[in-house]
């Protein structure tokens, strides 16, 4: 019995095979090489009393390689599909968002160099790179993967250096108390998760979502159906499916912060180092969007965007739309009152992955008919919105950090009068700012208008999504503007200060960067439409399935 | 709807059964409480103390690095067993062995860097030298590091 | 074509200046400092080359073209309008050209929302959907791209040729000053934005070359920005350009509501897939258009030409022109007479399609520039700084120009703005000559009589100054010349307005020269030196014509001599039929034909959109030489006679005269007291307004964004204390709650 579950998974001889495979390690270069950077970081330390940058930089360079590498992968298309019979998956979306996430991450390591690399114990730095880069590839993996056991072990590894790096500070009682709050609440969403990816399972006796697996050994090139066809072909089962993606929906909304599964959301930003904050705010919620869009979108797929006798995707589309806007108005409302820019920030984070959730319950093909273009709008308008998000928050966060640096305090009263004691930094605050609220010029409204618009487009009751996103504009436009207006009304007696150079230059990059991609909107949008297919979302070109393995 | 009507009636009837087995329960046994009837069961030992005491983090960490060794030990054998029978294959049972054999030494490898990161700093020392601790720079003799983590810097 | 180099390389013409300025601005301060003209000379002299190989790689086409090749009416044309096409083309009795008119794509600029918005490629045919309405879910689709033509080619060579000279001479003109790295990085973005302003494929583009060349302008006029006088000009000039702007971007938007488009061909004319091509269809036969696009077509001429009103310095919105004379002289040769002002013709020429189908704008665009030519040539008769004078006059010639598009005669404004664009160049740069040589002494009754000590000034001027008063054989003369002719064919009254503005041009312009190089020397006194960064000491021995400034001064010269002969009406080809070649002009003239015809007015003499009238007697008809013309001329020599009686023969006549009509002199003086009027009637009672306004704002606005922004904070810390308030187990409890509502939302 054993060996019949284990069969699909230990891979066939030829696939093993190096001489074999065409390259079947190869588009997953850039993930391996963050494991190879793993092991650099923790050997270090061996060799240099000076570990803490020693590591700072060896991950550095580590996520440069990787980030080559996925640049050459990204480059030919000829490695789209599944591998290791349909363990890993890779395809346009995927690289794109290894490429968001490593590029981060950069950014975050830069950040921690200018902000935090001061006040870190010298030998906690291996430890802390080591959590960093294990969870990025967990992220990154959760970026490629649609097998059930696959997207748990990826959450899993993204999650558990996730809590220990919240509370990383040792000897700080709030990130302690926000670890320990972090990995309760992460071990009862998983656990609900796994309850429901076992449902899945043992509803349909496979662990791939996918519609069709090619198993590209060249011994056996069988199309086996995968999870999502079944679905689609069985009648069965509608109660234990519904509990299954609630369970799957709950796990992955922890991650993202939604709506009630947020609460950790503050506490830990408050808690954790602000880097890593930072790094919680994009990656951990961009990786959980990313995997859930993969999920459900070729649930979707499978039952050609319509509803089904069994299945009612419009009401997980609905469900998803009303955790969105509820998160929306939860994140922003609560926001309104924070004084503390991390407790700020973390509640904007959440306004926002509320937005991006708003854009995923594009599951049922409402006003439009099914084309090429629009299967993959919901993957387009999450990218750029991620790529857009990502260089705000970056630049927030580090503005942040600099500015707590300076005066010791988080509190937003602080910031009043940095437009006279640091222009540049008060400067790019209100790029980050603005874009944040989402107003012209800056890359956030590029975003936010693509996601409406793509909303728009669908129609029905997506309007009503459009409105609550637009009202929680105007709300999120009174707690930045606190912001602003403490930077360049607030008085404030205390010297000028010269910021960190690295650090002011992360965060001027950040603002160029929001203001470039304003520019470049055509380009920007082309490109994130160009890497927006997701693999397996096809349903107007699927084969026919051929023939199917037990 | 419907739907919802028979899951609330599962509900109700797995809650009832439950409450049914207690009232039962309640209502059929006797009820004779004694000393040694009411202590704690521990494994046929007097318990001592109160079980809410906080166990010394190095427990966990010996648990934690031997849980891992554990886990290897446990991917060893169905490794073993899987590529064992690769030689019975017809497509170059050395090639694949081969294979196998780098697969698990770079898993080992990875482990062992791991392990050394911990033997070499003093993780797995009973007693750490303030050296290899993180806290060295926050910490004064004779301060009570328990109390000094409950206040924040 | 697609072969030309320069047809390829379009897209180096606005790149270059920008690249020149970039280079100027950034490391003039520090490392370039005296010798910042260098990138925006090399650029601007590239872009010019650029665009003059362009230019004769087109007239190579052209001449080619005629005979072989027939053009197909390709695209959605219906039967009918493809035969209308070919009437048209036998009409014009010649054998079908090659289309000289191409549109090159860089790249897609914006891109926003539609339902296809994933197309690999976003052709713009798709905006319409089978039955021929836009159809509704269209994206915003700009392209930056480039509309070449002949009209653009043409521009080309204006702004980029004279472009090119004006910096030459700048170098020299601006020499010492402070923030010289500065003047020409603004130089260079100016030319950048003015060569997208008539590049540009869509509207898009031309709004973004437009507001780009109203901030170049602000930041030049504002050039000596310690002066009170030039702050206050920029501004005056960036805010009555904002309410032009206002018109044009409503303009803009509505043709975008109206055709789903904002390019004007689309993927080439005859396609109907852009504004200006589905514009047509409202009156072709057998044209799909909707009530809407109809209603549209009412408005957007209105709004566009508000556009032009403001940046051509039109009637109510010429104010700021006189003013921003406070900007270096160059500038004001570049920007306020050759170039950025004759945007506006420009563009209603590129958009005659949308104007020549509507009578009532046409009507309106033409009295408002002939009311202004009068009014501003008047208000130049009482003048006395020279710059003011050139200024004035040239819100009058634009208003010539206006005239010109307004009674469907847009070669005529073309041309005229050619010449102008020559003579004017001429005329600011020769004032800019006599500043410099008087220390920056611009009052003409301050000196007097300079032919001996700018001897060469005063050859140029002269020639300016024949061109500007309109003397055959000069250019002006004949680009004048078919403006009244044109003018007189549609409107008598329009007609003998133009010709006593003429009149009037001849005799200020004549006034300035005689009163400034003839008659008894006068010098003024030597203080005010300091203003123009020269040593005192050096002034006498000091060279007032360097060679730097003299050798584009004697190439506008040549221009202002000669661009007459571009036009010239017994030629084959001439700058008419080549700009025929232009979509504009044709489908102008396609339109203006039925939308008259069927009218019932006057038939339109469609030589004035450059057909060439080969079959019928046409060509018989018109004489090279008309009398108007001979008329026309009398009347400029009589103001020339006039300027002299009064201003070399007897100074003082001058002043009798104005005593004898004195009401009128003191009206003139006052420039009609419009700053005045404006001020009292307009800008007070907005302040006041602006005032009650923020009382409401204080009141009633704050008051409700504090009670919008007390509803979340009140819900903020409901949250806060109930659901947020640190404990695990209220998270949990929370958690929970949410879970079941969710299930319940799953199941229901």
């Amino acid at each position: 019995m054993l060996s019949a579950i284990g069969a699909p998974f230990i891979p066939h001889w030829n696939e093993v095979l190096p001489h074999s495979g065409d390259g079947f390690l190869k588009p997953f270069v850039a993930d391996l090489w963050l494991i190879v950077t793993i092991v650099a970081v923790l050997i270090t330390p061996f060799f240099t009393r000076k570990s803490n940058i020693a590591c700072a930089l060896v991950a550095l360079a580590g996520l440069t390689g990787a980030l080559l590498c996925l640049l050459v992968v990204g480059a030919g298309s000829d490695v789209t599909g599944t591998h290791f019979r349909g363990l890993l998956v890779i395809d346009g979306f995927a690289v794109f968002w290894k490429v968001l996430l490593i590029v981060f991450v950069m950014g975050i390591i830069l950040m921690w160099l200018s902000v935090s690399a001061w006040g870190m114990h010298e030998g906690d730095g291996p430890e802390f790179f080591t959590l960093l880069l294990g969870a990025t590839l967990g992220m990154s993996l959760m970026g490629s993967t649609s097998n059930l056991l696959m997207i748990f072990l990826s959450v899993e590894l993204a999650s558990l250096p996730s809590y220990v790096m919240a509370g990383f500070r040792k000897t700080h009682r709030v990130g302690a108390e926000a670890s320990l709050k972090y990995v309760l609440f992460g071990a009862a969403t998983s656990s609900i998760m796994v309850y429901g990816l076992s449902i899945l399972y043992g509803l349909y006796g496979t662990l791939d979502i996918h519609s069709t697996i090619l198993a590209n050994g060249t011994a056996f090139p069988t199309i086996i159906p995968g999870l999502a066809a079944k679905m689609a072909a069985s009648t069965g089962g509608g109660a234990l499916l519904a509990v299954a993606i609630f369970g799957l929906i709950v796990g992955i909304g922890f991650k993202v912060s939604a709506v009630p599964f947020h609460f950790w959301c503050p506490d830990v930003f408050e808690g954790a180092s602000i880097e890593v904050s930072a790094f919680l705010s994009v990656a951990s919620k961009g990786a959980a969007l990313v995997l859930l869009l993969r999920a459900l979108m070729l649930i979707a797929d499978a039952f050609g965007y319509q509803n089904a006798p069994h299945v009612s995707l419009s009401s997980i589309a609905a469900v998803i739309g009303i955790i969105g806007a509820v998160t929306a108005t939860v994140g922003n409302t609560a926001a309104f009152i924070q004084t503390n820019i991390k407790r700020l920030l973390a509640y904007s984070s959440i306004a926002h992955a509320g937005y991006m959730l708003c854009a995923l319950s594009l599951l049922v093909a409402h006003n439009h008919a099914i084309t090429v273009d629009n299967l993959n709008v919901p993957a387009q308008a999450i990218l750029l919105y991620l790529a857009v998000y990502m260089f705000m928050n970056l630049g927030a966060f580090t503005v942040a950090g600099l500015v707590a640096r300076q005066t010791g305090s988080e509190l937003v009263s602080e910031y009043s009068g940095l437009g006279r004691r640091s222009p540049i930094l008060a400067a790019c605050m209100f790029c980050f700012m603005i874009s944040l609220i989402g107003l012209p010029p800056f890359a956030g409204f590029v975003a936010k208008l693509n996601l409406l618009l793509v909303l728009m487009s669908n129609g029905g009751w997506w309007w009503g999504l459009v409105i609550v996103i637009g009202v929680n504009t105007i709300l999120s436009a009174f707690y930045y503007f606190r912001v602003i207006k403490a930077m360049y009304l607030g008085d404030n007696e205390e010297a000028a200060f010269v910021p960190n150079p690295l650090g002011s230059a992360i965060a001027l990059c950040s603002a160029m960067m929001l203001v470039l991609m304003l520019l470049g909107y055509g380009p920007f949008t082309d490109l994130t439409k160009k890497f927006s297919h997701v693999y397996g979302v096809d349903v107007l070109s699927r084969p026919v399935v051929v023939s199917a393995q037990p | 709807m419907e739907l919802l009507l028979t899951i609330t009636i599962f509900v109700a009837l797995g809650a009832v059964f439950v409450l049914i087995n207690l009232v039962v329960g309640a209502l059929v046994r006797p009820h004779v409480p004694n000393a040694e009837k009411s202590a704690v069961y521990e494994c046929g030992e007097p318990s001592i103390g109160s079980s809410w005491v906080q166990f010394d983090l190095r427990f966990y960490i010996v648990a934690l690095v031997y849980l891992i060794f554990d886990v290897e030990v446990a991917l060893f054998y169905p490794w073993a067993v899987a590529y064992g029978n690769a030689a019975n294959s017809p497509e170059g049972a050395f090639a694949i062995r081969q294979t196998a054999l780098v697969d698990m030494l770079f898993f080992f490898g990875v482990l062992m860097v791991g392990f050394a990161y911990l033997w070499r700093f003093g993780y797995l020392d009973w007693v750490r030298s303030a050296a290899t601790t993180s806290i060295k720079a926050d910490y004064r003799a004779g301060t009570d590091l328990r109390k000094e983590a409950r206040i924040a810097p | 074509m697609s072969d030309l180099f320069a047809f390829q390389h379009a897209w180096l013409i606005p790149l270059l200046p920008l690249l020149g300025a970039l280079l100027a601005g950034f490391l003039g301060a520090r490392f370039l400092k005296r010798q910042s003209h260098w990138p925006i000379w090399l650029g601007v002299g590239a872009s010019a080359v650029l665009s003059f190989s362009l230019l004769f790689g087109m007239l190579a086409l052209w001449t080619k073209g005629r005979e072989s090749s027939v053009r197909e009416p390709a695209g959605k044309w219906t039967v009918e309008q493809a035969n209308l096409e070919r009437a048209a083309a036998r009409d014009r009795g010649e054998s079908k050209s090659v289309p000289l008119a191409r549109s090159i794509k860089w790249f897609d600029w914006i891109l926003a929302g539609g339902s296809d918005a994933s197309h690999k490629s976003y052709p713009d045919n798709d905006i319409r959907s089978a039955d021929g309405t836009v159809n509704p879910l269209r994206p915003f689709h700009v392209e930056a791209g480039a509309w070449i033509d002949p009209l653009t080619a043409v521009m080309l060579c204006v702004v980029c040729g004279i472009g090119f000279f004006i910096t030459v001479f700048a170098a020299g003109y601006m020499k010492g000053e402070s923030g010289y790295f500065r003047f020409f990085a603004y130089l260079g973005l100016f030319l950048f934005s003015m060569t997208i302003l008539v590049m540009g494929n869509n509207f898009v583009m031309l709004y973004l070359g437009w507001e780009g060349v109203g901030l170049c302008s602000y930041l030049l006029i504002g050039y000596y920005y310690e002066k009170p006088a030039a702050r206050e000009a920029a501004k005056k000039a960036f805010l009555v350009n904002r309410i032009g702007d206002f018109g044009f971007g409503l303009g803009i938007m509505l043709c975008f509501l109206a055709f789903g488009t904002v390019s004007y061909y689309g993927n080439g004319p005859h396609t109907g897939s852009g504004v200006l091509d589905m514009a047509m269809a409202a009156q072709l036969p057998g044209g799909q258009i909707t009530p809407f696009q109809q209603t549209a077509l009412k408005w957007i001429p209105f709004l566009l030409m508000i556009g032009a009103f403001g940046k051509s310095a039109q009637f109510p919105l010429y104010v700021w022109l006189p003013d921003a004379m406070e900007g270096p002289t160059p500038v004001s040769a570049l920007i306020h007479a050759a170039t950025m002002v004759t945007a506006g013709v420009y563009m209603i020429a590129r958009c005659s399609t949308l104007f020549v189908q509507n009578e009532a704008a046409l009507i309106t665009i033409a009295f408002v520039g002939a009311f202004t030519a009068l009014f501003a040539g008047s208000i130049a008769l009482r003048q006395f700084d020279l710059k003011k004078v050139f200024a004035y006059s040239t819100v009058s010639q634009l208003g010539f120009m206006f005239v010109a598009v307004g009674v469907l005669a847009p070669v005529a404004g073309v041309f005229h703005l050619i010449t102008h664009a020559f003579f004017k160049a001429l005329l600011f740069l020769s004032c800019g000559v006599i500043m410099h040589a008087m220390s920056g002494e611009l009052d003409m009754r301050k000196f007097s009589g300079l032919k001996r000590v700018l001897p060469k000034t005063h050859v140029l001027m002269l020639i300016g100054c024949l061109a500007l008063a309109g003397i055959f054989p000069f250019s002006g003369f004949f680009s004048k010349d078919e403006i009244v002719g044109a003018a007189f064919h549609h409107n008598t009254l329009l007609g003998l307005v133009l010709l006593f503005t003429a009149f009037l041009t001849a005799y200020y312009t004549f006034r300035l020269y005689f009163r400034v190089f003839q008659g008894p020397e006068i010098l003024p006194e030597a203080p005010a030196h300091a203003s123009h960064g020269h040593g005192g000491d050096e002034h006498g021995s000091h060279n007032h014509e360097p060679w730097s400034m003299m050798l584009p001064l004697f190439v506008l010269a040549i221009g202002a001599i000669l661009a007459g002969a571009l036009n010239w009406p017994e030629r084959e080809r001439s700058l008419g039929t080549f700009l025929y070649e232009s979509p504009s002009f044709q489908n102008g003239a396609v339109i203006a034909d039925i939308a008259f015809t069927r009218l019932g007015g006057k038939p339109v003499d469609l030589s004035a959109f450059g057909r060439r009238e080969a079959d019928e007697a046409a060509m018989g008809h018109e004489p090279p030489f008309t009398p108007i013309m001979g008329i026309s001329l009398i009347v400029a020599l009589c103001g020339v006679w006039l300027a002299y009686r009064n201003h070399l023969k007897d100074r003082a006549a001058a002043e009798r005269l104005a005593r004898k009509l004195g009401g009128l002199t003191t009206l003139l003086e006052g420039k009609y007291w419009i700053d005045e009027i404006y001020e009292n009637a307009i800008v007070e009672p907005l302040k006041k307004l602006g005032r009650a306004f923020f009382i409401i704002d204080q009141m009633v606005v704050d008051g409700v964004v504090w009670m919008i922004s007390f509803i979340p904070q009140a819900t903020g810390f409901a949250l806060k204390l109930t659901t947020q308030r640190g404990y695990l187990q209220g998270y949990a409890a929370s958690m929970l709650f949410g879970v079941l509502v969710i299930l319940l939302l799953i199941f229901w």
